[in-house]
Order: C-alpha cells, then sequence, then structure tokens
C-alpha cells in the first residue's frame, strides 16, 4: 500500500481485511454482507468457523449451492443490506464496519468507507452462541462491539436489541452504532439531531443510490422539526451509467424540479467528467470507480446559537427501500464528536472538488438514461416468499396457506410460530403442521389462544419444493412483445433478452411444460386474453426451503383496545374520597398500568395517582375535582403499534363537596429517592455518578411519608426505560435495584400500599430516574498497612503528630479498559476522613508513576475512623459522563499498646483483623521515605520551598504532613 | 492506522486509491513500436501540426516547453493565445465549411476539451455561436452562448469560485472584438475566434482557483518533430526550414523536404520502411480495412513480390529512397506481423478486462475457448507461424537486438513468448503468462489475478494503434507528391 495514502486515510480495503481474515490469528467469523462472491471464501483458515448472513436472495442461492468442501462455512438468508465483518478468538475480537460487501466488487473495486474497532473478550463465545443463544451484552471491553454483538444476536433471535438502543439513548460516546431494527435508531438519530437544530440547517448525503420517495421519506424524520423551505440538502453521487444502475435508483429531472421547489436549496452532484471527478480540492488523488459509500453530513446552529455538526456513516442509500419499507437492516456509525465532526466537514468540501451539478442538456441524457434503464427490466422476480406473503393467514385457531395449482410445487409445509408477549418480553414457539384441505393447507394453532398479550412476530414456513426462485413475471405493457396471433390461438416465443433456459411457463395461471423448447402455443385464445406470464425454472429434485415471515397486524388480537370505561367517587379508608375510573380492555390483553395516557379536554395531561388491576383491567385513581367534565383514555406503547392511538372518553361524576386532599398533596409532592447499599454518602447530586452495573441501589421513602403511613405500606414500582416497551416491576422496599448492564435508564414510583376490601390500591409518588454509568474502576486496592511503624513513642507526641500512612497507588486503581488511555489521567482521588473531605495536596516530584497518601495521627488513636475513597474525573464532559465514579468505604480501629517507653501502633479494618509491625526508620517523625535517586534535587528544593510539605534531612527526603489533607506523589514534568 | 492529516477522523477510512495514471499497455511492449513506426502512437493528428510546430519553433517558441500551448503560445513570459492550437483548430474548421474543403479541418481536441470545459462537438458549436455573435454583437445572448458551449464541470467550478461566467466573457469578447465596416465575413470571423480565444485564456490566467488541463493535444505530432525529424537531422535546416509555416495546406516541395528529411534520420527510415510496405498494398485506392487485413500477412506478401522498389518509387513520383531505406524491408515486414499480434493480444486484454480489477484464469480459458473473437484466431495463427525458421530467426534476432540495447523486459518478454511456443503452451497460458511478465496481471489468492492497471472505460481499439495515422499521412503524402 501506497504510504502517502495510508496517510491520508486512503486505504486498500481488500489488503486488510485479507491481512486481518488470513492471518490466522481469529477463527470464529460472523460476516454480514448483501452480496458475496465465491472467491473469497478461500480468504478463511480452513479451521474456522465461518457464519455469512447474506441479504441478497441470489447471491445466498449462488453459495448455497457452491458447495465449500475445503471450508466450514455457513450461509444463512437473512435481511440485511448492513455490511459487518466481525473476527475474533478466545481472547481478542475485531470488527469492520462499511459500505462495502464481502464482494469483489466491494473489495477491490468500489470507493467506500470503512471503520474497524478491536476489544478484548471479557467472556469466550463462539459464532454458535450469537446465532442460537442469548448472549448479555458485556462480552467485549469494546462498547461498539458490545452494541454490534447485541444488534446480531437480538436480530437473529428475534428480540429486542436493548443494549444497542440503551447506548444510543443513555450515553454520550463519541461513536455510537444505530440500526432499523425495530425501534429505528437510525431515523430516530436523525430526528433527536435535528430537533436541536434553530437555523442553517445543511444536510449533505454522499450515496450511489437514490430516489425522490426515498428522500421524502429521509425527511419526514425531521421536517416537522425544521421546515424543508429552510434547509439546504445536497446529493453526491456518480454519474448515472447503465451498467452501475438499476431502475429507480436515481433521480429524473422531474423529481429534481419538484425537489427543488421544496427546499430552500436542493443540489444534485454527479461526478466530474474531468478526470473521472478524482481530483480533492487538496489536490489528493483518488480513483474514478463508482461511489458506493454512503455518508450523512449534517450541520446547524442550534437554538443556543452555536453550529453543531453531525455524521453517520452508513449503509443506508437514499432510496425508499432504505427509509419508508425498511425491510432491510441497515446500520449507521453515528460520529457526535464535534472535533471528528470538522474533520468530516472539510472532507465534504474537498471531495466536492470531484462533482458538478448537471445543467439541462445533462439532466436530459440522465432521464434518457434512466428510461432505458427502466425499458430494458421487462420482468419482474418472485421468490417463494412472495407467493407465500400474500397467501398465508393466521386466526386465533389457526394458520393457511391458499396455494393455487397454478402456482409453484410444494409439499409437507410446516410453519414454526414465533410468538412474543409484548409486555414481558417473553418468547414462545409453537409448531404447526399443515394439512392440505380443498386449496388451503390449514394447521391448528394451540398456543396463541390461551395467552393474553401474546403476538406472533414471524412465521417461519419450511417446506419442500422444486422451483427454482426466481420466477421472472413479464410486465404486462411487455407481454405482447412475445406473442403472435395465428389462425388458431397464440404463439408465446422466447426471446434472448429474458433467457431462454426455463422449464414452465405459466399463462393466466395456467402451467405449460417447456421441455426444451422455445416456443409454445396456447390454442383457441386471442393475444387480447393474455395477462400474465411467468417464466419458472424447476429443480431435479426437491429441496427443503425455509422461509421467514414477518406479519403486518395481529388479526387474532380484537379490533379495539377499549371495551368501555366506568368513572365514580370511591372512598379510601385512611385517604379519603378518590376518583376512581375503571378501563376496560379487550380479553386478549392484560394491560399494565403505564400504557394508558389520560388528557383532559384541552389535550394536557392528567395524572393518576394510583392505580389497581382487577382481572385484566386497570382501575385508575385520581384526586377528586370538578375542575374536568371528561377525561379522555388514549392507548401507547406498546399496544399503540396494534391499537393505534385508539381512545375512550370517560365521563367524569360530580365530585360534590370539597374532598380532604392534604394526604394526597403529600403523596404527590414527596418523592422517594435512591441511594446506594452500604454507602451512606451525603452528598446526593454526586450519587448518580456512583451508579453503574455493579452498583446495588436501594429506594427509600421520603421521611413525611414515614410518619403517615406504616412502613409496610411502602413499595416501590421500577422500570427500565427503554425505546421499546419495558414491564414496570412491584418491589418490597427490602429488593435492592441491580441494574444488568450499563447505560439502562432507571425509574422508580414511590408506592404506598392501600388494602382495601375487595383490592388493593398503590398510591403512587412522583416519578424519578437515573442513569446507570459503565463502572469506570474494576478495582481498587488500599494499602493501610506497610506505611506504619513498628513503634513510636506516642506518649510524646502531640496530637496532630503523624503515626502512619494509608497509601493508594495508581496502579492499584484498575480502570475499565472502555476509557481511551488518554483520558486516564483526568482521574483524581477524593478522600473523606470521618465525613470531612480532605484537600489534595499534588507533589510533582517522581520519575515515574503517581501514589496518594493519606496520613493518620496521633488523635486518631484510641478512635474510629471513618474513610471514604472517591474515584473521580477532575471536570466533567459528555465522554467521561458514560463513566460512573467509584467509591470505597474503609472503617479503621486505631489502638496503641505501650512498651516501656515505646509503644506501637495498631490498625485493624473493622471486622478484620491485622497488624501492621513496620520499624520506623525516621523514629518520631512517620514519614514516606522519598529516595533522593528518584527525583532531582533542583525540583525537591522547588517544591519544598513553595509548600513546605518537604523537609530534606540527611540522605532523606521526608513528606511533612498537616491534618486535613492527603498527599498526592505524582510524575515531574520537565519545562 | 492512519491519524493526524487523515482525510477522515478515526477510526473511518475511505478506499479509493487510485489505479496508476499513466496506464501501460496491458499486453503490448510499448517500445517495439520503434522497429516499425517510432513516435507513431495511437492518435497523431493531421501532418499539418507538424507544420505548425516548425513554425513555432521559427517563431522562436520552445515547443519542449509549452505548458498550456491548446490555449496559448509562450515566449519569455509573453502568452500569445493567436498562436494556440485552439485558434489554429477553430480557423481551420470555419476555413474547410467556409470553402467546402473537408481536408482544411485540421481541428483537433474533440475529445480532450469535452467535458470539463467545453460540450461535445464544440467545435461546430462554437463556430455557430460567434456566427451569431458577429451578425449582432450588442444583443448577442451571452447566457445561451454560455449555456451551450460549456460544460456543466466548468460551469459549476466558474459557479463555485463566485465567476458569473456570462458577464465575463461578454465583457471580454466586446471589448476585444473591434472591426471595420470594410472588412469581410471570413476576416470578421477570424477576429470573432481571436477575441474567443484571448476571453478564454484571459478567464484561465485571472482566476488561478479555474482548473486548467496542461497540454496541447496535438503533443504526439510535437514528439514526433521533435524525435524524428528534428534528432540527428544537423539542426534547423534548409529542408526543415520550407516546412515552417502556418498554412493549412500543403505543397510538393513541402512533402519532398519531409521524405528528405526523415530519410536522413535511423527513426525516420524506420517509418519510411512500414510507408513503402503499405504503399505496395496501393493505399490510395484501397480501404484502410483491406490495407490492414494485407499488411497481417505483409511478410508473405513482401517475399513474394516482384519488382517491390520500382513499384513503391513510382507511387512516390520516382522519389530517390536511399538503399540504407530499402534494406531490412524484410525485417520490417515480420516485425509488422508480430505488432499485429502484439495488437491482438492488446486488444484481446482490453476486451477481458476493462471495467475489472481482477480476473480468474477460468474466465480467461473461458474467453479463448468460447468467445466467437477474430483477435483470439489471430493471435492463435501467430503462434502456428512462429514455428515458421524464418520468423524464429527473425525473432531470436529482434531478442538479441533488445538485449543488446538494453531492453532487459522486452527482451525477457519475447523470450516467454518464445518459451511458450517451444512449450506448446495452450495459446490462454501463454496469453496470461505473457501479461504476467508485463506485469498487468498480478497473482491473488488461488487463480484470482488482479489487474495492476485497468483499462480506461472508453478505450479505444487497439487495433487502429498507429496504422490508421499512418495510413492517413501516406495518403496526404502520395496524393500531394504526384498532384500538380
Amino acid at each position: 500500500m501506497s504510504d502517502k495514502y495510508f496517510e491520508r486515510g486512503i486505504i486498500n480495503i481488500k489488503d486488510e481485511l485479507y491481512r486481518d481474515i488470513s492471518s490466522g490469528q481469529f477463527n470464529q467469523f460472523l460476516f454480514v454482507t448483501y452480496t458475496v462472491d465465491p472467491e473469497l471464501i478461500e480468504w478463511f483458515p480452513p479451521d474456522s468457523e465461518v457464519t455469512v448472513c447474506i441479504g441478497n436472495k441470489e447471491s445466498y442461492e449462488k453459495m448455497k449451492n457452491n458447495g465449500f468442501s475445503n471450508r466450514n462455512v455457513r450461509f444463512m438468508l437473512t435481511d440485511v443490506h448492513a455490511k459487518i465483518y466481525l473476527m475474533w478468538n478466545h481472547e481478542k475480537i475485531k470488527c469492520w464496519f462499511g459500505s462495502f460487501n464481502f464482494s469483489t466488487r466491494g473489495l477491490f473495486e468500489s470507493i467506500e468507507w470503512a471503520a474497524f474497532f478491536e476489544g478484548k473478550l471479557v467472556k469466550e463465545f463462539t459464532v454458535y452462541d450469537v446465532l442460537d443463544r442469548d448472549l448479555t451484552s458485556q462480552l467485549t471491553d469494546n462498547i461498539v462491539i458490545n452494541q454490534l454483538l447485541d444488534l446480531i444476536n437480538s436480530k437473529l433471535r428475534k428480540k429486542d436489541p436493548s443494549f444497542c438502543d440503551n447506548v444510543f439513548q443513555n450515553s454520550s460516546f463519541e461513536i455510537v452504532l444505530l440500526h432499523t431494527q425495530g425501534t429505528n435508531t437510525l431515523g430516530r438519530c436523525i430526528s433527536r439531531v435535528l430537533s436541536k437544530a434553530n437555523s442553517d440547517v445543511k444536510i449533505t448525503y454522499i450515496t450511489p443510490y437514490m430516489n425522490k420517495s426515498g428522500i421524502i421519506n429521509f425527511c419526514k424524520l425531521f421536517e416537522s422539526q425544521i421546515p424543508l423551505n429552510e434547509v439546504e440538502f445536497r446529493i453526491l453521487t456518480n454519474r448515472p451509467e447503465p451498467s452501475s444502475y438499476q431502475e429507480g435508483m436515481f433521480l429524473k429531472s422531474d423529481d429534481l424540479r419538484d425537489l427543488k421547489r421544496k427546499f430552500k436549496e436542493f443540489i444534485l452532484l454527479k461526478r466530474k467528467s474531468r478526470d473521472g471527478g478524482t481530483i480533492l480540492r487538496d489536490g489528493t488523488e483518488i480513483s474514478d470507480d463508482f461511489i458506493h459509500l454512503k455518508l450523512i453530513h449534517i450541520s446547524f446552529t442550534n437554538t443556543d446559537g452555536i453550529e453543531e455538526r453531525h455524521t453517520i456513516f452508513t449503509s443506508a442509500n437514499l432510496t425508499e427501500r432504505a427509509w419508508k419499507d425498511g425491510e432491510n437492516l441497515e446500520i449507521g456509525l453515528w460520529v457526535r464528536d464535534q472535533a471528528k465532526n470538522e474533520v468530516v466537514s472539510k472532507f465534504i468540501e474537498n471531495f466536492m472538488a470531484c462533482f458538478s451539478e448537471p445543467d439541462e442538456d445533462e439532466l436530459k441524457e440522465i432521464d434518457k438514461v434512466i428510461e432505458d434503464l427502466e425499458r430494458r427490466k421487462k420482468t419482474d422476480d418472485y421468490w417463494i416468499e412472495d407467493f407465500l406473503k400474500d397467501r398465508l393467514t393466521l386466526d386465533e385457531e389457526s394458520v393457511k396457506i391458499k396455494w393455487s395449482p397454478h402456482l409453484p410445487r410444494i409439499h409437507e409445509p410446516i410453519c414454526k410460530l414465533y410468538m412474543k408477549n409484548i409486555i414481558t418480553g417473553e418468547r414462545l414457539e409453537e409448531t404447526v403442521k399443515l394439512e392440505k384441505s380443498g386449496e388451503y393447507y390449514i394447521g391448528k394453532i394451540k398456543k396463541l389462544t390461551s395467552l393474553r398479550n401474546n403476538i406472533v412476530d414471524y412465521i417461519e414456513v419450511l417446506l419442500k419444493t422444486d422451483f427454482d426462485p426466481p420466477e421472472k413475471r413479464i410486465k404486462s405493457n411487455y407481454i405482447r412483445e412475445y406473442l403472435t396471433q395465428v389462425s388458431d390461438g397464440v404463439i408465446f416465443r422466447l426471446k434472448g433478452d429474458i433467457g431462454k433456459e426455463w422449464d414452465e411457463i405459466v399463462i393466466n395461471e395456467e402451467v405449460y411444460s417447456l421441455n426444451d423448447n422455445i416456443e409454445i402455443k396456447i390454442p383457441n385464445k386471442n393475444i387480447h386474453d393474455i395477462s400474465s406470464i411467468s417464466l419458472r425454472k424447476l429443480k431435479s429434485s426437491a429441496e427443503n426451503v425455509r422461509v421467514l415471515i414477518k406479519l403486518e397486524g395481529q388479526q387474532y388480537f380484537g379490533r379495539n383496545f377499549f371495551i368501555g370505561s366506568e368513572a365514580s367517587i370511591d372512598k379510601l379508608d385512611g385517604v379519603g374520597k378518590l376518583l376512581k375510573v375503571v378501563i376496560n380492555v379487550n380479553d386478549k390483553l392484560d394491560p399494565p398500568f403505564d400504557v394508558i395516557k389520560f388528557t383532559d379536554h384541552d389535550s394536557n395531561p392528567v395524572d393518576y395517582i394510583g392505580f389497581s388491576k382487577e382481572d385484566s383491567n386497570v382501575i385508575y385513581y385520581f384526586k377528586p375535582t370538578s375542575k374536568y367534565k371528561s377525561l379522555k383514555a388514549e392507548v401507547k406503547a406498546p399496544y399503540n403499534s396494534y391499537f393505534g392511538n385508539e381512545s375512550i372518553i370517560i365521563k367524569l361524576p360530580n365530585v360534590g363537596t370539597k374532598s380532604e386532599t392534604k394526604l394526597l398533596d403529600v403523596l404527590s409532592s414527596s418523592r422517594f429517592h435512591h441511594e446506594l447499599v452500604g454507602i451512606e454518602f451525603q452528598d446526593e447530586s454526586a450519587i448518580d455518578k456512583l451508579i453503574s452495573e455493579d452498583s446495588k441501589i436501594r429506594i427509600k421513602p421520603d421521611q413525611k411519608l414515614l410518619e403517615l403511613f406504616d412502613i409496610n405500606q411502602f413499595k416501590y414500582i421500577y422500570k427500565e426505560e427503554a425505546l421499546f416497551y419495558k414491564c414496570p416491576k412491584l418491589c418490597s422496599i427490602d429488593d435492592e435495584i441491580t441494574p444488568s448492564e450499563p447505560f439502562l435508564r432507571i425509574s422508580y414510583w414511590g408506592v404506598v400500599e392501600i388494602k382495601s376490601k375487595d383490592r388493593t390500591i398503590y398510591l403512587l409518588t412522583p416519578k424519578s430516574s437515573f442513569i446507570v454509568r459503565k463502572n469506570l474502576v474494576k478495582e481498587l486496592s488500599i494499602d493501610d498497612r506497610r506505611l506504619f511503624p513498628l513503634e513510636l513513642p506516642i506518649s510524646k507526641m502531640k496530637e496532630d503528630e503523624p503515626i502512619g500512612w494509608i497509601k493508594i497507588d495508581q496502579n492499584d486503581i484498575k480502570i475499565t479498559n472502555e476509557l481511551h488511555s488518554n483520558f486516564k489521567e483526568k482521574i483524581q482521588l477524593e478522600v473523606l476522613k470521618n465525613g470531612k473531605r480532605l484537600q489534595l495536596q499534588e507533589l510533582p516530584v517522581l520519575r515515574t508513576g503517581q501514589a496518594y497518601y493519606i496520613p493518620m495521627f496521633r488523635g486518631d488513636i484510641n478512635t474510629t475512623v471513618d474513610l471514604i475513597f472517591i474515584v473521580k474525573f477532575k471536570e466533567d464532559d459528555s465522554y467521561l459522563s458514560n463513566f460512573s465514579w467509584a467509591i470505597q468505604r474503609k472503617t479503621y480501629e486505631i489502638d496503641y499498646e505501650r512498651k516501656k517507653k515505646m509503644g506501637r501502633v495498631c490498625i485493624k479494618e473493622k471486622n478484620k483483623k491485622y497488624m501492621i509491625q513496620i520499624k520506623d526508620e525516621t523514629n518520631a517523625n512517620s514519614s514516606i521515605p522519598i529516595k533522593e535517586a528518584f527525583v532531582t534535587s533542583s525540583i525537591l528544593e522547588d517544591v519544598s520551598r513553595e509548600r513546605g510539605l518537604i523537609r530534606i534531612k540527611r540522605n532523606e527526603v521526608c513528606l511533612v504532613p498537616k491534618r486535613d489533607m492527603f498527599i498526592a506523589l505524582k510524575k515531574f514534568r520537565r519545562h | 492506522m492512519a491519524d493526524e492529516g487523515s482525510i477522515l477522523p478515526k477510526p473511518f477510512y475511505i478506499s479509493g486509491i487510485p489505479r496508476k495514471k499513466e496506464r501501460p499497455k496491458l499486453f503490448r511492449p510499448k517500445e517495439l513500436r520503434e522497429l516499425v513506426f517510432p513516435e507513431i502512437g495511437m492518435i497523431m493528428y493531421p501532418l499539418y501540426w507538424i507544420k505548425y510546430a516548425l513554425h513555432l519553433i521559427n517563431l522562436g517558441y520552445d515547443i519542449s516547453e509549452q505548458k498550456y500551448l491548446f490555449f496559448w503560445a509562450e515566449k519569455e513570459g509573453e502568452t500569445n493565445p493567436s498562436e494556440s492550437v485552439l485558434y489554429y483548430s477553430l480557423l481551420s474548421k470555419f476555413y474547410s465549411k467556409q470553402h467546402g474543403k473537408k481536408y482544411l479541418d485540421v481541428s483537433v481536441g474533440r475529445d480532450w476539451a469535452d467535458k470539463w470545459l467545453f460540450k461535445s462537438e464544440w467545435g461546430d458549436k462554437i463556430l455557430n455561436e460567434l456566427d451569431k455573435f458577429v451578425r449582432d454583437p450588442e444583443n448577442f445572448d451571452f447566457d445561451s452562448f454560455v449555456e451551450n458551449i460549456f460544460s456543466s464541470d466548468f460551469k459549476t467550478e466558474c459557479k463555485n469560485a463566485g465567476i458569473i461566467l456570462s458577464r465575463v466573457i461578454k465583457n471580454k469578447m466586446l471589448s476585444k472584438f473591434k472591426i471595420s465596416r470594410e472588412e469581410s465575413y471570413s476576416e470578421i470571423m477570424k477576429k470573432a475566434i481571436e477575441a474567443f480565444v484571448r476571453t478564454i485564456a484571459e478567464i484561465f490566467q485571472e482566476n488561478d482557483e479555474l482548473d486548467i488541463k496542461e497540454g496541447a493535444v496535438v503533443d504526439p505530432n510535437i514528439n514526433f518533430t521533435l524525435k524524428v525529424l528534428l534528432q540527428n537531422s544537423g539542426g534547423f535546416n534548409e529542408q526543415l526550414s520550407k516546412l515552417a509555416n502556418n498554412n493549412f495546406e500543403f505543397t510538393k516541395e513541402e512533402f519532398k523536404a519531409l521524405l528528405n528529411v526523415l530519410q536522413s534520420t535511423e527513426r525516420g527510415r524506420f517509418v519510411l520502411r512500414s510507408m513503402l510496405l503499405l504503399t505496395y498494398l496501393d493505399p490510395l485506392n484501397n480501404k484502410n480495412k483491406t490495407i490492414i487485413a494485407k499488411m497481417r500477412d505483409i511478410f508473405e506478401i513482401y517475399k513474394r513480390a516482384k519488382n517491390f522498389e520500382e513499384t513503391v518509387t513510382e507511387k512516390f513520383g520516382n522519389f530517390r529512397f536511399d538503399q540504407s531505406v530499402l534494406n531490412g524491408l524484410e525485417e520490417s515486414s515480420f516485425y509488422w506481423e508480430l505488432n499485429f499480434f502484439l495488437v491482438d493480444g492488446e486488444e484481446i486484454a482490453r476486451n477481458l478486462l476493462e471495467n475489472r480489477n481482477i480476473i480468474k484464469e477460468s474466465e480467461i480459458q473461458r474467453y479463448f475457448s468460447e468467445k466467437n473473437d477474430e483477435h483470439v484466431d489471430y493471435f492463435k495463427t501467430f503462434l502456428i507461424r512462429l514455428e515458421d525458421e524464418k520468423r524464429r530467426v527473425c525473432l531470436t534476432n529482434l531478442i538479441s537486438k533488445l538485449k543488446r540495447k538494453g531492453e532487459r523486459a522486452i527482451a525477457n518478454y519475447m523470450e516467454k513468448l518464445l518459451e511458450g511456443v517451444n512449450k506448446h503452451h495452450e495459446p490462454y497460458i501463454i496469453f496470461l503468462n505473457l501479461l504476467l511478465e508485463k506485469k498487468t496481471l498480478k497473482k491473488e489468492v488461488g487463480k484470482i489475478y488482479s489487474v495492476v492497471a485497468p483499462p480506461p472505460k472508453d478505450v479505444p481499439s487497439a487495433l487502429f494503434y498507429g496504422i490508421e495515422p499512418l495510413l492517413d499521412w501516406l495518403r496526404v503524402i502520395l496524393k500531394g507528391i504526384k498532384s500538380e
């Protein structure tokens, strides 16, 4: 590779990827690509485990039938357009992302983007674990790779990528993985970013393919926040050439005119003709190959008047398929770091020199190319799932496939239903064998009807067929080109433009065998009678086929969420009068309390103060009020995916005379609070910074409430806030919250449980929440033994004379690998002694390393010393806010044993037994001996003059400790 | 991995390292032309541009140092657009149209200036627009002028540089175009062309941010002039002076002077030998296609020809060729045959490798066995002809000659060819080995080969490599030398 290009970040992806794959250092490979070429399979080491998920059906068929006897390679047809290349061994992992497929074109030819991430395995796993087991989210020490593993594992296991989404929602890393699966964080990211825009919105999209519908759907993500007539939109793309384009993948001049009217400015820039558009503004030359990279760059002035930039390196073209249909998994890497985004901005301005705006003549030429492309494609492809999709139906009791004789022959169809409880996320499977019955294949379902909140997510159809896809269906306006009218019928003749190797032809739903003929006569027909023609190939024998069908809607769920409602006044013992609203729901559902929102007639939200459950119905309690005559109840996630925004109006009864609401007012103003188990830490603002995936959290009621209710009445409800619905859980006040992974947002309500005669009512205090950060410190060791002298003349010593040191070496603070090494110097230690914060004195005297020393004094003898150590950051920034601070508490009992003139200090951690017996060389002045060899005398003298903390005595340099301070000895810097 | 100075932030990269800018010949070693028609390349421009080169030398221009000769000639810091290639191209096209004499059109740069500066067919478009301009300069529509003539690349560049092109051109053209009533249409158009080329030159000279393309287009002719006519010819002698003018037409004396200059240098004699071989096939009465087809068998034709010298000398108006030219015609005829083989190989290579960066051995094998391609047949035929002893002697002599000249790479290439024939390799294997020897292909994993420098998408056919320009020149000479 040319060093000149390498230094400029222009690489030969083929060489890089080949080196990684074939090096032998990895033996597990999980690749996700849209297309793949058989020649590249030889790159994998022969004894490695390889799975390639392929998005393109033709490519999958080609690979499936190729047979790589010398390689253990598994191919999976998966609805993906993302390009991801994961490889690992038992200890390390590397992942390449990019716009390039695992094909010769992608690797050898096109202009693509690429990025790689590396990490160490926290836990060993194999390719099969990713495919077949639900994995934990913290498999490696790299956040992006963990996001990706969660995404792929979720995609293949048909579950929600919660960790991946939580990192997007609740972290502020400089690079975050986005996707279009379910929660569509790629789309949400565009919306979220542009929600902060105030003016000067510029969007640049580099893409090989685009269409008007793609652009419109992309813009739907933000046009409610920023009108399009305030947006400058630029597309950078190739010159359209018939060899590189498919129909509907480029803008026509009419589209361009329409779009120019919608936006403040809409510019389509195509690759320059000159030198193939290869010279960047700064003179760097790149190849004139096809631009296949996809990149979105957004800049704007935000509501604070600050210029902001965001970049998403993505696999998504600017097409309808990517931005509307969302059928195939696309990914994006969202670059949030402003410095990095400035580099991208410069790159785009630099790259712009390779593009020019087509003039009218060129637009006409482009139109011609596109029209030719459209004309050339005379057939549509039909795969087995295309036939199944429209013919498979599901009701409460059965799954049916309507199958006509003219369709490809299928045998022994079996349906595997993948079901999910949309509230608990619990998954179930049921396999149903289908039997032929008239024109249907029918199978009975058992599990679906017996469970509430259950949906069928996917149906996997397994069948046998000799159909060799795809079937080519001639477009209606081209049918006549293949037909000739003769006196006694119509002759169909195959022409080269649709190939000649077909086994069957289906004309007007009648199947004819071609038997190596290129023409067939349909007797007694008129050319006008022929409305459909399809061509089909057959395999020599029937083979097993597996097809995954995603269902639109859930027919058996019933039509409505709400069945009815009723409002009344209820009186609770010890609480008083309450407004009670009973919501009756469809009996296939069992909603938790938080799936319905209430609004008044002006659409203002109305909060309930409690709830209760009665079978599947939910009963809500409101403060008695005559403020509203009615309430509107509207269904929220997750049910709104199936019932839309269904709502019901509830007429409210007359409350009558004024009620007593004092207790309710206390409830609604008294939040519960959270604290870390075992750490009584007064600084409440710092608690949130200390919460990590390793924390134990306790929820505690407010003091005011403790005075009003019995302790046994207190409970709390907690819930993980995620992009997809997570069910709230009712917990006892003694239950601790132990977060399973970082970047969760956990919300909780305080609950006062009221037992009435027929039910339990849960009165709620306001909701609070916290975010779980990534644990910064894996281990914190404290040396509390070595730096105490064996004997001291205690009786002669004053209260503030030192008796020893507790030491924390920097190397003993084990920091998580996720933190970039250049941020390690931002870490510092805070120490609280008996609740009082000690001042840090830094002494830059060491040649290497860093260590903290906390002094103990004569006055501490015969006392219990409570020390709290907090590992924190010197300053906050958005990157560091992803990591939790660490806290450790130590309580020491310091005793003194008199022995003649000299005595012995005994320090022991509370409840632990050990003694420190080290002879004090400096006699009464306990100090850390710093040998002169480690420091320069001039630095020592400077330090001692300035701070009075060092005394140079004979051949030794001593620290002079002072109360209310601790010392950090650190590396000195030369001026 | 790259960090600072990278065009993308870490950890992002792009692929897209450019292929070699100078695309080497895929199959054919460039230097073999030396033995057939040195310095005559794939594209040669009308003979006029040799006179033009000598004309500039005569005016004191250093033609080897002209950077932007298409737009202006430069001498001692002074630029002159009226001696530019663009000026004479437009002028000759105009004269050709005006007088209805097609041969007067010696214009060049149709593709060179296309797309980055002008629109396609720009020569006719400019003349049409200038025709409208001279009729009513004050009311001329400069917006349409810009729209119709300039490419979108150039218009975008001007827009990005803040240049309002139509306004700039209007101001410049009107200030430069001064005519008197007595002047003829022809004179007026000549002035309009001059005003136009001066305007274009000024736009580039005044705006550094506009990316001007270097070159003269007629560089092959200039190169031929410098390296064949002027090298070892004893300086700018009397014969050369006869040719140094800017008249679009040639006189008989000028042709004789050209032949004399050619036979006075060694490289010129190579050219003349090829001209003589071609002349024997009567190019004035046969189409290129016929001549080229016959030239494939020229080794046999020459061997059997009677009165070869008399026949060809007569066609040159009994011009007296030196014996040094006439000796070595047999060897030249073998070089032609060998050259055709190389051309066929080149053509196959271009067809096979066009638009791709990798190729599999099976694809080459399939091409040689299944593809209905006449070049494959010719290729195979030559390999059989190499069994002939006389030809093998010629090839062996060539290898020795190449070694003596220090042309190690080409000698190895020819040895590889000879070795393939001696070992009776399959033609596709000989082809593949020669591509590997030529370093056009590089072996990758398995039987995949990457194309080190893939041919451009719009590469013209290799078959016409040098022959057609030589035939064009030859016909002009044969016609001119016998006229009057």
